[in-house]
């Protein structure tokens, strides 16, 4: 089974791109108060 | 609402109507009207995703999550990102391998039909119900504050959505999807630039943003383990990839959406689509709710903003109590207001001290509002115990209708409908679907041809749509019913997806073990939750109804494992 599991860069992207709006919107609400 | 409103609403309603039914005319094969002919492509299949999946009431409970506790919501989506990565990974080259045309067909393959008659079964008890209530939820708050028969309303939703689910099968809930996606953006994006222009020429986004911030409304990050404390960031990584798990990869309405497409990677962009969009798009709603507080910092807000609770509280003998309390909120909003400028000019003027000192007062003010709040609920709850006082729901409809302009407050109810007619469209052609092929097609011992099954899942479709207008006809009759949706899907989520985990991962286990596994993790599940849950008070239960869902996928893995075991041990040969 987990030999057949083929990683895509696209679901890197959408790791990579979810961690940054977390970082960024913590970041943002922060600035603000 | 004027005559612009009835145009823009109507016209809007009916052109996607007539175009998701003039787009697929003529579907007479299974292929075609099960699977869209298999020719979406990824951004058909993301937004259909997308659209299924937000409701009516993520439209208008969303932006009243933000008003009341802030954006600590968006944590709830955190799991999503991985869950799809996981669906992409594992679920959807399975079923594209297998060609399947229901997710249940699959546990027919991997184990037996009785199997797959019971994943199915348990998909149509839960998402039956979940269907009358998609329609019933926004019906009951739109006849609430516009005064329209909620029976009507009802049967209206559910017809609009029959005509082209019937018809067109699943292309024709994908083509409207876009249409409705469209609409549903265009209305929360002009609404919000809307907004911005309705606060005090002083007030720019930056320091709108402040002022949310100076009543604690941006904390956005939670990491505490406090488990009472629904939304934090652990919960939404862990509950929330296991809730998303099960919803997208075992949940019909949302596999057929990405089978229809044009290829293994056509589908599984889709739900890239959803991994990159997903979250964005909810804090943008959040956002929405957030400069709605700004607006209503500086605008009079009613105290309870559900009309209806209003209503019973000012017919009962505590209409007296309830008026002293207005008087008393219209003070306080009063001096909400003089603390709200002073905070502003204390910006401007970049004195620190003076900001501290704003910040105390606001917050101050802040106690006494929700103070006065828990009162109103209070004395509602006393002139009707039945009457809803959670007002989530009504804040930003309230403010629609008591503040856009006309024509908009026609796109923004066309928004809300054509959420409601999405998520249903989604959920009847899965039902429709799910009777025909997995309990119609595999239980019936004629053959018939490819016409026949159509017929049948046409049918099956409109029956549906039919019980879903007599569920959300009779909904009203019981209590919280929307929560009562969220424990049925619990109830049954869990199991069916610790039937699939064990399908994917766990090879060596059998059909046998694994339908008496889940036949008796379902009992077990209904007893845990009539013990440790039903028989308790709102507030006082025992476990948390979401625990359900971790308990049913790993009893079901458990049991089945034992099974498996013992079920060897009873057939390996006796060495003599």
């Amino acid at each position: 089974m987990w030999e057949k599991l083929v990683w895509k860069k696209e679901y890197s992207l959408v790791l990579i791109l979810n961690i940054i709006y977390v970082l960024l919107f913590y970041y943002l609400m922060s600035s603000f108060t | 609402m004027e005559a612009l409103d009835w145009f823009i609403l109507s016209g809007t309603l009916l052109f996607i109507v007539f175009y998701g039914v003039w787009k697929t005319r003529g579907s007479k094969n299974v292929h075609d009207y099960i699977r869209g002919g298999s020719d979406a492509k990824w951004w058909t299949i993301g937004l259909s995703v997308m659209a299924t999946q937000a409701s009516a009431i993520t439209f208008l409970s969303t932006p009243g999550q933000a008003f009341h506790d802030g954006m600590g919501f968006v944590q709830f989506y955190f799991g999503l990102p991985l869950a799809l990565i996981i669906i992409c990974l594992v679920f959807v080259p399975i079923y594209h391998r297998l060609k399947v045309y229901t997710a249940y067909e699959f546990l027919e393959n991997r184990f037996d039909l009785k199997t797959r008659s019971l994943a199915a079964l348990l998909f149509l008890i839960q998402r039956g119900l979940a269907a009358g209530i998609t329609i019933f939820a926004p019906s009951i708050i739109l006849s609430a504050v516009l005064g329209w028969d909620l029976r009507t309303l009802n049967i209206i939703i559910g017809i609009l959505v029959i005509i082209y689910t019937v018809t067109g099968g699943t292309k024709a809930v994908s083509v409207t999807q876009k249409q409705q996606m469209f609409v549903i953006m265009l209305g929360m994006f002009i609404t919000f630039f809307f907004i911005l222009s309705y606060l005090p020429a002083d007030i720019s986004f930056n320091k709108a943003m402040k002022i949310a911030g100076a009543s604690d409304k941006l904390e956005i990050l939670d990491f505490s383990f406090d488990a009472r404390n629904r939304y934090t960031f652990w919960s939404g990584i862990t509950g929330g990839l296991f809730l998303f798990l099960a919803y997208f990869g075992t949940d019909q309405s949302q596999v057929q959406r990405y089978l229809s497409g044009k290829s293994l990677r056509e589908s599984q962009l889709g739900l890239v689509f959803n991994g990159i969009f997903k979250i964005p798009m909810q804090f943008f709603i959040l956002l929405v709710g957030l400069m709605v507080f700004v607006f209503y910092q500086y605008n009079p807000s009613p105290l309870n903003f559900n009309p209806s609770a209003t209503r019973v509280v000012m017919e009962s003998d505590y209409a007296d109590d309830y008026a002293l309390l207005q008087k008393a909120q219209e003070t306080l909003e009063g001096e909400k207001r003089i603390a709200q400028n002073k905070f502003s000019a204390a910006l401007e003027l970049k004195e620190y001290t003076a900001i501290e000192e704003a910040e105390r007062q606001i917050r101050n003010i802040n106690k006494k509002d929700s103070t006065n709040r828990a009162v109103a609920k209070a004395l509602i709850q006393k002139a009707d115990a039945d009457t809803e006082t959670n007002d989530k729901d009504y804040v930003f409809i309230h403010f629609i209708l008591n503040n856009l302009p006309s024509g908009l407050i026609g796109l923004l109810l066309a928004v809300i409908l054509s959420a409601a007619m999405s998520s249903t469209a989604s959920e009847l052609n899965a039902l429709g679907t799910i009777t025909a092929l997995d309990l119609y097609k595999r239980n019936v011992k004629n053959e018939f041809n490819e016409e026949h099954y159509v017929k049948m899942s046409r049918l099956f479709t409109l029956l549906w749509g039919i019980i879903a207008i007599f569920i959300a006809s009779i909904a009203s009759l019981f209590d919280n019913l929307i929560q009562l949706v969220n424990i049925i899907g619990s109830i049954f989520y869990g199991n069916v997806l610790g039937i699939f985990l064990l399908a994917f991962f766990l090879r060596f286990v059998k059909g046998n073990a694994v339908f008496f596994a889940a036949v008796l993790t379902q009992l077990i599940i209904f007893v845990l939750y009539y013990y440790l849950i039903h028989i308790y008070e709102p507030g006082e239960e025992r476990l948390g109804y979401l625990w359900l869902n971790f308990i049913g996928s790993a009893l079901v893995i458990a049991l089945a494992l034992f099974f498996e075991v013992f079920d060897r041990m009873l057939k390996r040969p006796e060495v003599s």
